[in-house]
């Protein structure tokens, strides 16, 4: 027995922009819980997933340069601290990982040219 | 509530802080301004507060400067007590632009434009409905500026070419940016989430009810992409049942109005 195809995708409150579109490689990529499933924009629709950490994931970004895929969650209640993970938008491998010691990510943004992260977080623990 | 701005070096496996600061108040978004030029010069940022906005830069020396943005008199800002910024974007900029400007979105469904040169409030529009909730997320590129709303099905978006069908105006006049044709598209849910292509053209929006839309400008198009479940609670268990192609014919099951139990 395999896993043939992911059919959920989160879009509760627990979660804000979690879709992103990679048009050069025709792909979109969404999460359910603490999984992205990249999603290839053929008739087979075929999925990778990639799973890191055991928190949701909050939000998923796509550099400017389109060579980064970031997955951010937004609280650590699992894991302990709220996580960057970014991975190569091609292979995806992951390239990076950064554990925020504050309560709650609340942005990360791609600078203009993709080779810097604009990081706000705070101390309270907000609602999930 | 202390917020914590920091600025990462993440490329080739580094995790460095290039600069770092904290201020006391509750930060709710922030933005790259992606129009300075040269790759060194990617230095400046915004970001929105319920009531205030900062403009940063990053010096040097790598320290975080930064200067509060001017907020207009009583009269012109926000709407109630209720009201609060809620999302912002640069308009991306045209050469014939005089500044590069920024669009604030607001609970009220109002956006402000600012110069960010000059650090000056310009003016501010409605565009929403008061019960849209608020504005979610803005878009700007050299077609388009795009205003999702927080309780909507429709995206709007408001057209730069500088046309709005007989009358001309110039599209490079900052007060002229809600004046092009207005047009909208709509799914079947709020607006969850939403990713756009560089022209604003076309996007990939997540709703509320679950599916995953194409949504096209120049084609006046909505596709329905796929329909997912959401899990709200966990799935600890499952059955299932084959039913082969003998046992089940659904063209006969249509035709006798059969539904599924």
């Amino acid at each position: 027995m395999r896993l043939a195809k992911v059919l959920a995708c989160s879009n509760g409150p627990s979660v804000h922009n979690n879709i992103v579109w990679h048009e050069q490689n025709r792909y979109i990529a969404y999460t359910i819980q603490n999984v992205i499933v990249i999603e290839s924009l053929n008739q087979e629709k075929t999925q990778k997933l990639l799973k890191e950490g055991n928190d949701q994931v909050y939000q998923l970004k796509m550099s400017p340069s389109k060579q980064y895929l970031l997955a951010y969650t937004k609280t650590g209640p699992m894991d302990g601290f709220p996580c960057i993970y970014i991975f190569d938008a091609l292979t995806y491998k992951k390239l990076n990982q950064i554990a925020i010691s504050d309560a709650q990510i609340d942005s990360v943004e791609f600078s203009g040219y993709s080779n810097m992260l604009l990081v706000v977080s705070n101390t309270r623990q907000g609602e999930e | 509530m202390i917020s914590t701005i920091t600025v990462w070096d993440f490329v080739d496996g580094h995790k460095d802080i290039f600069c770092k600061s904290m201020v006391p108040i509750p930060i709710i978004a922030s933005c790259w301004n992606p129009y300075l030029a040269g790759p060194g010069s990617g230095d400046e940022f915004v970001t929105i507060s319920e009531r205030c906005y900062h403009y940063w830069k990053i010096t040097h020396d790598l320290q975080l400067q930064y200067q509060e943005g001017e907020l207009p008199g009583q009269s012109e800002g926000f709407r109630d007590k209720s009201d609060a910024f809620a999302c912002l974007s640069y308009v991306e900029p045209d050469q014939l632009h005089h500044s590069v400007y920024l669009l604030i979105g607001l609970r009220s469904g109002f956006v402000w434009l600012t110069d960010t040169r000059v650090n000056q409030f310009l003016f501010k529009v409605k565009v929403l409905d008061d019960a849209c909730g608020g504005v979610q997320r803005i878009f700007s590129s050299h077609a388009r500026i795009v205003i999702e709303a927080k309780n909507g099905t429709r995206v709007h978006a408001w057209d730069q070419s500088g046309k709005n069908g007989d009358k001309e105006y110039s599209p490079h006049n900052p007060y002229n940016f809600f004046v092009g044709k207005e047009s909208s598209l709509s799914i079947d849910g709020n607006f969850k989430s939403s990713c756009y292509d560089d022209t604003g053209n076309q996007i990939m929006a997540l709703s509320t009810s679950g599916s995953i839309w194409y949504l096209n400008f120049i084609e006046d198009a909505t596709v329905r992409l796929k329909s997912c479940h959401w899990p709200t609670s966990d799935i600890t268990a499952i059955d299932y049942k084959y039913v082969s192609p003998n046992e089940f014919n659904i063209e006969d099951a249509q035709e006798d109005g059969y539904t599924f139990d």
